[in-house]
Protein backbone atom coordinates (compact mmCIF):
# COMPACT_ATOMS: atom_id res chain seq x y z
CA UNK A 1 0.00 0.00 0.00
CA UNK A 2 1.45 3.34 -1.05
CA UNK A 3 0.62 6.43 0.96
CA UNK A 4 1.45 10.09 0.59
CA UNK A 5 0.51 12.93 2.89
CA UNK A 6 0.33 16.57 1.90
CA UNK A 7 -0.25 19.40 4.34
CA UNK A 8 -1.28 22.84 3.09
CA UNK A 9 -2.11 26.07 4.92
CA UNK A 10 -5.76 27.13 4.50
CA UNK A 11 -4.96 29.43 1.58
CA UNK A 12 -6.73 29.50 -1.76
CA UNK A 13 -3.48 29.64 -3.72
CA UNK A 14 -2.40 26.28 -2.26
CA UNK A 15 -5.40 24.35 -3.54
CA UNK A 16 -3.97 23.97 -7.06
CA UNK A 17 -0.78 22.44 -5.64
CA UNK A 18 -2.85 19.87 -3.79
CA UNK A 19 -4.82 19.08 -6.97
CA UNK A 20 -1.62 18.55 -8.93
CA UNK A 21 -0.08 16.26 -6.31
CA UNK A 22 -3.23 14.16 -6.02
CA UNK A 23 -3.61 13.85 -9.78
CA UNK A 24 0.02 12.81 -10.15
CA UNK A 25 -0.44 10.17 -7.44
CA UNK A 26 -3.54 8.82 -9.18
CA UNK A 27 -1.68 8.51 -12.49
CA UNK A 28 1.29 6.83 -10.82
CA UNK A 29 -0.88 4.15 -9.24
CA UNK A 30 -2.51 3.40 -12.58
CA UNK A 31 -5.93 4.98 -12.25
CA UNK A 32 -7.51 4.98 -15.68
CA UNK A 33 -7.24 8.23 -17.60
CA UNK A 34 -11.01 8.60 -17.84
CA UNK A 35 -11.11 8.81 -14.03
CA UNK A 36 -8.24 11.27 -13.62
CA UNK A 37 -10.42 14.27 -14.53
CA UNK A 38 -13.07 13.15 -12.04
CA UNK A 39 -10.48 12.82 -9.30
CA UNK A 40 -8.92 16.21 -10.12
CA UNK A 41 -12.29 17.96 -9.89
CA UNK A 42 -13.65 16.10 -6.86
CA UNK A 43 -10.47 16.41 -4.81
CA UNK A 44 -10.12 20.05 -5.83
CA UNK A 45 -13.67 20.73 -4.69
CA UNK A 46 -13.15 19.06 -1.30
CA UNK A 47 -9.86 20.79 -0.58
CA UNK A 48 -11.17 24.18 -1.67
CA UNK A 49 -14.25 23.66 0.48
CA UNK A 50 -12.09 22.79 3.49
CA UNK A 51 -9.89 25.85 2.95
CA UNK A 52 -12.89 28.16 2.68
CA UNK A 53 -14.59 26.66 5.73
CA UNK A 54 -11.48 27.14 7.83
CA UNK A 55 -11.06 30.70 6.57
CA UNK A 56 -14.67 31.51 7.48
CA UNK A 57 -14.22 29.90 10.89
CA UNK A 58 -10.95 31.78 11.47
CA UNK A 59 -8.98 28.56 11.90
CA UNK A 60 -5.32 28.71 10.81
CA UNK A 61 -4.84 24.93 11.06
CA UNK A 62 -3.38 23.22 8.01
CA UNK A 63 -5.59 21.09 5.79
CA UNK A 64 -4.17 17.56 5.62
CA UNK A 65 -4.56 15.37 2.54
CA UNK A 66 -3.78 11.65 2.78
CA UNK A 67 -3.53 9.73 -0.48
CA UNK A 68 -3.57 5.94 -0.40
CA UNK A 69 -3.62 3.28 -3.06
CA UNK A 70 -3.76 -0.45 -2.45
CA UNK A 71 -3.68 -1.44 -6.14
CA UNK A 72 -7.47 -1.83 -6.22
CA UNK A 73 -8.70 1.37 -4.60
CA UNK A 74 -7.45 4.96 -4.75
CA UNK A 75 -8.45 6.79 -1.57
CA UNK A 76 -8.11 10.46 -0.65
CA UNK A 77 -8.82 11.68 2.87
CA UNK A 78 -9.03 15.42 3.51
CA UNK A 79 -8.91 16.48 7.15
CA UNK A 80 -10.01 19.91 8.24
CA UNK A 81 -10.38 21.60 11.61
CA UNK A 82 -13.99 22.80 11.26
CA UNK A 83 -16.80 20.97 12.96
CA UNK A 84 -18.85 18.71 10.65
CA UNK A 85 -21.93 20.78 11.52
CA UNK A 86 -20.37 24.03 10.26
CA UNK A 87 -22.55 25.09 7.35
CA UNK A 88 -21.29 25.67 3.82
CA UNK A 89 -22.10 29.01 2.21
CA UNK A 90 -22.44 27.68 -1.34
CA UNK A 91 -25.75 25.92 -0.76
CA UNK A 92 -24.00 22.55 -0.90
CA UNK A 93 -22.90 22.96 -4.53
CA UNK A 94 -19.33 21.74 -3.99
CA UNK A 95 -20.46 18.60 -2.16
CA UNK A 96 -23.10 17.82 -4.78
CA UNK A 97 -20.37 17.89 -7.44
CA UNK A 98 -18.14 15.65 -5.33
CA UNK A 99 -20.91 13.11 -4.71
CA UNK A 100 -21.59 12.92 -8.46
CA UNK A 101 -17.93 12.15 -9.20
CA UNK A 102 -16.63 9.94 -6.39
CA UNK A 103 -17.52 6.27 -6.11
CA UNK A 104 -17.63 6.72 -2.36
CA UNK A 105 -17.83 9.96 -0.38
CA UNK A 106 -18.09 9.97 3.40
CA UNK A 107 -17.88 12.83 5.89
CA UNK A 108 -16.73 11.64 9.29
CA UNK A 109 -15.93 13.38 12.57
CA UNK A 110 -12.16 13.50 13.18
CA UNK A 111 -11.09 14.85 16.55
CA UNK A 112 -12.57 18.33 16.83
CA UNK A 113 -12.81 18.59 13.06
CA UNK A 114 -13.85 16.32 10.26
CA UNK A 115 -12.57 14.17 7.44
CA UNK A 116 -13.93 13.68 3.96
CA UNK A 117 -13.02 10.34 2.42
CA UNK A 118 -13.22 9.82 -1.34
CA UNK A 119 -12.67 6.48 -3.04
CA UNK A 120 -12.28 5.36 -6.65
CA UNK A 121 -11.44 1.98 -8.13
CA UNK A 122 -8.07 1.92 -9.84
CA UNK A 123 -9.26 -0.20 -12.76
CA UNK A 124 -11.64 1.12 -15.41
CA UNK A 125 -14.01 -1.72 -14.75
CA UNK A 126 -16.26 -0.97 -11.80
CA UNK A 127 -15.44 -3.31 -8.94
CA UNK A 128 -18.83 -3.15 -7.23
CA UNK A 129 -17.67 -1.31 -4.12
CA UNK A 130 -20.13 -1.56 -1.26
CA UNK B 1 -1.15 28.28 -14.37
CA UNK B 2 -3.43 31.07 -13.17
CA UNK B 3 -6.13 32.84 -15.11
CA UNK B 4 -5.69 35.36 -17.90
CA UNK B 5 -8.63 37.39 -19.15
CA UNK B 6 -8.95 39.33 -22.38
CA UNK B 7 -12.02 41.43 -23.16
CA UNK B 8 -13.14 42.69 -26.56
CA UNK B 9 -16.39 44.12 -27.85
CA UNK B 10 -18.48 43.34 -30.88
CA UNK B 11 -21.33 45.78 -31.13
CA UNK B 12 -23.04 45.83 -27.75
CA UNK B 13 -21.67 42.41 -26.75
CA UNK B 14 -18.67 42.10 -24.46
CA UNK B 15 -16.64 38.94 -25.00
CA UNK B 16 -14.37 37.83 -22.17
CA UNK B 17 -11.88 35.13 -23.17
CA UNK B 18 -10.42 33.16 -20.29
CA UNK B 19 -7.18 31.19 -20.41
CA UNK B 20 -6.04 29.00 -17.53
CA UNK B 21 -7.87 27.64 -14.50
CA UNK B 22 -10.95 28.96 -12.72
CA UNK B 23 -10.85 27.83 -9.11
CA UNK B 24 -11.14 29.15 -5.56
CA UNK B 25 -8.00 31.29 -6.07
CA UNK B 26 -8.68 32.73 -9.52
CA UNK B 27 -12.50 32.95 -9.48
CA UNK B 28 -12.48 36.32 -7.62
CA UNK B 29 -10.50 37.85 -10.49
CA UNK B 30 -13.08 36.65 -13.01
CA UNK B 31 -15.84 37.96 -10.74
CA UNK B 32 -14.22 41.39 -10.53
CA UNK B 33 -13.77 41.66 -14.31
CA UNK B 34 -17.38 40.70 -15.02
CA UNK B 35 -18.72 42.95 -12.25
CA UNK B 36 -16.82 45.87 -13.74
CA UNK B 37 -18.25 45.21 -17.20
CA UNK B 38 -21.81 45.14 -15.90
CA UNK B 39 -21.19 48.28 -13.83
CA UNK B 40 -20.04 49.99 -17.05
CA UNK B 41 -23.32 49.06 -18.69
CA UNK B 42 -22.18 45.99 -20.64
CA UNK B 43 -24.91 43.51 -19.84
CA UNK B 44 -24.75 41.30 -22.95
CA UNK B 45 -21.88 39.03 -22.12
CA UNK B 46 -20.11 36.12 -23.73
CA UNK B 47 -17.58 34.25 -21.62
CA UNK B 48 -15.34 32.11 -23.79
CA UNK B 49 -14.13 29.15 -21.72
CA UNK B 50 -12.46 27.32 -24.61
CA UNK B 51 -9.04 28.17 -23.14
CA UNK B 52 -9.97 27.02 -19.62
CA UNK B 53 -8.42 23.76 -18.45
CA UNK B 54 -10.17 23.57 -15.07
CA UNK B 55 -13.41 24.99 -13.68
CA UNK B 56 -14.89 24.18 -10.28
CA UNK B 57 -17.95 25.17 -8.27
CA UNK B 58 -16.41 28.48 -7.20
CA UNK B 59 -16.25 29.37 -10.89
CA UNK B 60 -19.82 28.20 -11.36
CA UNK B 61 -20.86 30.44 -8.48
CA UNK B 62 -19.37 33.44 -10.27
CA UNK B 63 -21.15 32.55 -13.51
CA UNK B 64 -24.52 32.13 -11.77
CA UNK B 65 -24.11 35.50 -10.07
CA UNK B 66 -23.16 37.17 -13.35
CA UNK B 67 -26.12 35.53 -15.11
CA UNK B 68 -28.45 37.02 -12.50
CA UNK B 69 -26.93 40.51 -12.68
CA UNK B 70 -26.86 40.54 -16.47
CA UNK B 71 -30.52 39.55 -16.68
CA UNK B 72 -31.48 42.13 -14.04
CA UNK B 73 -29.80 44.74 -16.24
CA UNK B 74 -31.83 43.60 -19.23
CA UNK B 75 -29.05 41.56 -20.80
CA UNK B 76 -27.86 37.98 -20.98
CA UNK B 77 -24.92 35.67 -20.45
CA UNK B 78 -23.77 33.08 -23.00
CA UNK B 79 -20.85 30.71 -22.65
CA UNK B 80 -18.45 29.12 -25.11
CA UNK B 81 -17.41 25.64 -24.01
CA UNK B 82 -15.44 23.37 -26.32
CA UNK B 83 -14.07 20.79 -23.91
CA UNK B 84 -16.01 17.79 -22.60
CA UNK B 85 -14.09 18.12 -19.32
CA UNK B 86 -15.45 21.64 -18.72
CA UNK B 87 -18.92 20.84 -20.04
CA UNK B 88 -19.20 18.01 -17.54
CA UNK B 89 -19.47 20.22 -14.45
CA UNK B 90 -22.33 22.15 -16.07
CA UNK B 91 -24.09 18.86 -16.79
CA UNK B 92 -23.50 17.47 -13.27
CA UNK B 93 -25.01 20.58 -11.68
CA UNK B 94 -27.77 21.07 -14.25
CA UNK B 95 -26.49 24.55 -15.05
CA UNK B 96 -26.33 23.67 -18.74
CA UNK B 97 -30.10 24.12 -18.67
CA UNK B 98 -29.83 27.62 -17.20
CA UNK B 99 -26.89 29.16 -19.02
CA UNK B 100 -26.83 28.89 -22.84
CA UNK B 101 -23.66 27.14 -23.98
CA UNK B 102 -22.27 27.39 -27.52
CA UNK B 103 -19.43 25.78 -29.45
CA UNK B 104 -18.03 29.00 -30.90
CA UNK B 105 -17.79 32.63 -29.91
CA UNK B 106 -19.63 33.68 -33.06
CA UNK B 107 -22.55 31.41 -32.22
CA UNK B 108 -22.59 32.75 -28.65
CA UNK B 109 -22.62 36.35 -29.85
CA UNK B 110 -25.42 35.67 -32.30
CA UNK B 111 -27.29 33.90 -29.52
Amino acid sequence: MATATLTIPPQAEQVRTARLVTTAAARRCGVSEDRIDEIRLAVGEVIARSVLRQQRAGLPNPVVIDITDDNELFTVRVQEATDPGFTDDDGGLALSVVRALAFECDILPAGSGCEIRLVWPVASEFLGIE
Amino acid sequence: MELELATRHEGDVAIVSAQGEVDVFTAPGLDAELDALIAEGHCRLVIDLSGVAFLDSTGLGVLVKVLKHAREAGGWLHLVVTSDRIRKIFEITGLDASIPIFDTAQDAIAG
